[in-house]
């Protein structure tokens, strides 16, 4: 009975962090379906965090805060578009660029809160909050990417950008749209990290790593939307059992560096292994992804 | 009709200087820096005046030599991986573990400074190794896994300096003896040797060959006979010893004891060395000048700190410098033109 209730506890509280991950990840999913690669997802989380509370403590709204959180994330989005879809810029340089200027900008403007508490949803709203849009993301964007016509004309982006060309897509305007539409999956995600994870407070650096741990869940998702919401709740689970570890392992003991890195360790772990099943079953990423 | 802004690109006779170009955005790059100088307490005065103040008086230059050290070593071998079309971020792990063998062969064990150095080297051959391994043998990509590799690196750092290693009960190792370091100029002498005997290597022998056609076409390559596993193996474990020696060269120079580190800000000067290679167009020998230069913007903004603007300000700056730097040298090959279009 105790050991039932405590797994319902845990599968509860994976519900926020596997929201954080998933709704970045089904962003970086949308432009790595459409031909692109963003790394700088890290530096678009950071910025967007950083903005969100800078306004949301200033203003009282959570509201105004995830419009301030979109728009610093929309920014980043309209450099890497600006840079690589029109100047043709490496997309790796721009996307590692964004990532610092993310993260610097983002404590620069999480800074202006003066580390006062800003609006925060309550522990079971957020839960709430964080389950419908994850579900709700993840469908909506199955329907669109599967079962869409505007879906398609994406994925075939992602194929060969030369033959959808040809067939009359405008390359741009489809990327630029699946960027924006990063943006407000980012900002999303951001700001329910603020208000529903860190009780309204900003931290700096409290963020770090979730841009890059959502980049592993899409390729784990083999990017499909429901793959990627998957993959993202598992790893939202091991958050869970991660903040229970120290409790579980003896003081001192020599694997309690693992507490820190277990998220990281497996998700190498898990990109080897899938990257063994893909092979083996003759899937692939996106063709065009590495091509600017 | 309407008016469209389009880039036509230039015939390669016609094409702009890219050094002119790269300047031109190194001065956008800064303005804006300076712009953004004015989200922080500092403001756009303070901003101008630090990076006035640094800049404008020769005499400081040479303060940026323990960060040029340490940004220049991770900065030339990720030129070189990146040449081979290997992007790796794991410089920051790579001079962090250099770091950790160091300090435990020097400090703990009562080793040479020869035999520290040399194993900080070869921890970084390994986890560079360890990288292009996964991305070649099981198809991991190199960037999410070196990243990662970063993150637990640290971990195994802070569980060291608070636990084993913690000297007086402090989240810091007892500093290394007198003996067992050197000073920042000898250091950062190393750094440039290594780099210059990196960038005879690259110019000189097959290796250079062997990388840029990797990065180029890996088919290509072996169609006439460079190996892409060897040559990705290679340019990661080279990457890997230059950023480990220079987390060696770091600690016995520089910081001369171990202390922990947050996952965010690390020690920084892997991921600036990022930017720097970039910098620098991924020319080894020109990773020497843009690190120089990165350690100049950062040495103005821990000038800032004290206005108590946020370390991460100079990250901010350095990518901007990046992003307007690459822009403008990419312009070079474009004319802008205004075409008009009936709908």
């Amino acid at each position: 009975m105790v050991a039932s209730l405590d797994l319902a506890a845990l599968l509860g509280q994976a519900v926020i962090p596997a929201a954080v991950l998933g709704l970045a990840a089904l962003g970086e999913l949308l432009v790595e379906r459409s031909g692109r690669i963003n790394l700088g997802l890290e530096g678009m989380l950071h910025i967007s965090y950083g903005a969100a509370a800078a306004v949301s403590i200033a203003t009282g709204s959570m509201a105004v805060g995830f419009l301030a959180g979109l728009a610093a994330a929309l920014l980043l989005a309209a450099i890497y578009f600006f840079t690589v879809e029109v100047l043709g810029v490496n997309q790796a340089v721009i996307g590692l660029s964004l990532v610092f200027l993310g993260s610097g900008v983002g404590v620069i403007l999480g800074n202006l809160g003066g580390g006062a508490a800003g609006p925060a949803l309550g522990i079971t709203t957020a839960r709430v909050v964080a389950a419908v849009l994850l579900v709700a993301t993840t469908l909506g964007l199955y329907l669109f990417l599967q079962r869409s016509w505007v879906g398609y004309v994406v994925r075939s982006l992602g194929e060969n950008e030369k033959a959808a060309s040809m067939m009359g897509v405008d390359v741009r305007i489809v990327r630029a749209a699946m960027l924006a539409l990063q943006a407000v999956l980012v900002a999303a995600a951001a700001s329910l990290f603020l208000y529903g994870y860190t009780s309204g407070r900003w931290t700096a650096g409290r963020i770090t790593g979730q841009g890059w741990l959502a980049l592993g869940m899409v390729i784990l998702g083999f990017w499909h939307p429901l793959g990627v919401a998957i993959a993202s709740y598992l790893l939202g689970l091991l958050y869970s059992v991660q903040s229970l570890l120290p409790s579980l392992l003896p003081p001192g003991a020599v694997y309690a560096v693992l507490v820190d890195a277990a998220p990281y360790i497996a998700v190498i772990a898990a990109m080897a292994i899938a990257s063994i099943i893909y092979r083996k079953t003759g899937h692939r990423p996106p063709a065009s992804i590495w091509q600017a | 009709m309407k008016l469209r802004v389009k880039l036509v690109e230039r015939a390669p006779t016609e094409r702009g200087n890219p050094l002119l170009y790269g300047l031109a955005g190194l001065a956008v790059g800064i303005v804006v820096s300076v712009l953004l100088g004015g989200l922080t307490p500092a403001g756009v005065g303070g901003t101008a005046s630090a990076l006035m103040t640094v800049f404008g008086e020769p005499s400081r230059w040479l303060s940026a030599l323990p960060y040029f050290t340490a940004i220049a070593a991770s900065a030339a071998g990720l030129a070189l991986a990146y040449r081979a079309g290997f992007i790796t971020i794991g410089a920051e792990g790579q001079m962090v573990a250099g770091m950790i063998v160091a300090y435990w062969l020097l400090g703990r064990v009562g080793a040479g400074l020869a035999a520290g150095l040399f194993a900080a080297a070869l921890a970084g051959v390994l986890l560079g190794a360890l990288v292009a391994a996964l991305r070649l043998y099981l198809l991991v990509n190199e960037t999410l896994a070196s990243l990662m590799l970063n993150y637990v690196v640290v971990s195994v750092l802070n569980y060291l300096v608070g636990g084993p290693w913690s000297a007086g009960g402090f989240t810091r190792t007892a500093p290394l003896p007198p003996d067992r370091t050197l000073g920042v100029a000898t250091a950062a002498t190393i750094v440039l040797a290594t780099v210059l005997l990196v960038e005879a290597a690259y110019r000189f022998t097959r290796l250079g060959v062997a990388v840029d056609s990797v990065g180029l076409s890996r088919r290509a390559a072996e169609t006439y006979g460079v190996g892409f596993h060897k040559t990705i193996m290679a340019a990661a474990a080279i990457g890997g010893a230059l950023a480990g020696l220079g987390g060696g060269l770091y600690l016995v120079a520089v910081q001369q004891q171990l202390t922990s580190l947050n996952t965010f800000q690390s020690l920084g000067y892997g991921y600036m060395g990022i930017l720097a290679a970039w910098l620098a167009g991924n020319v080894i020998a020109a990773t020497l000048a843009s690190s120089w230069l990165l350690g100049l913007l950062y040495l103005a903004s821990t000038s800032l700190q004290i206005s108590r603007v946020p370390w991460s300000f100079a990250l901010a700056v350095q990518a901007i410098i990046v992003v307007f730097v690459v822009s403008a040298v990419t312009l070079s090959r474009y004319r802008i033109v205004l075409v008009r279009e009936s709908q």
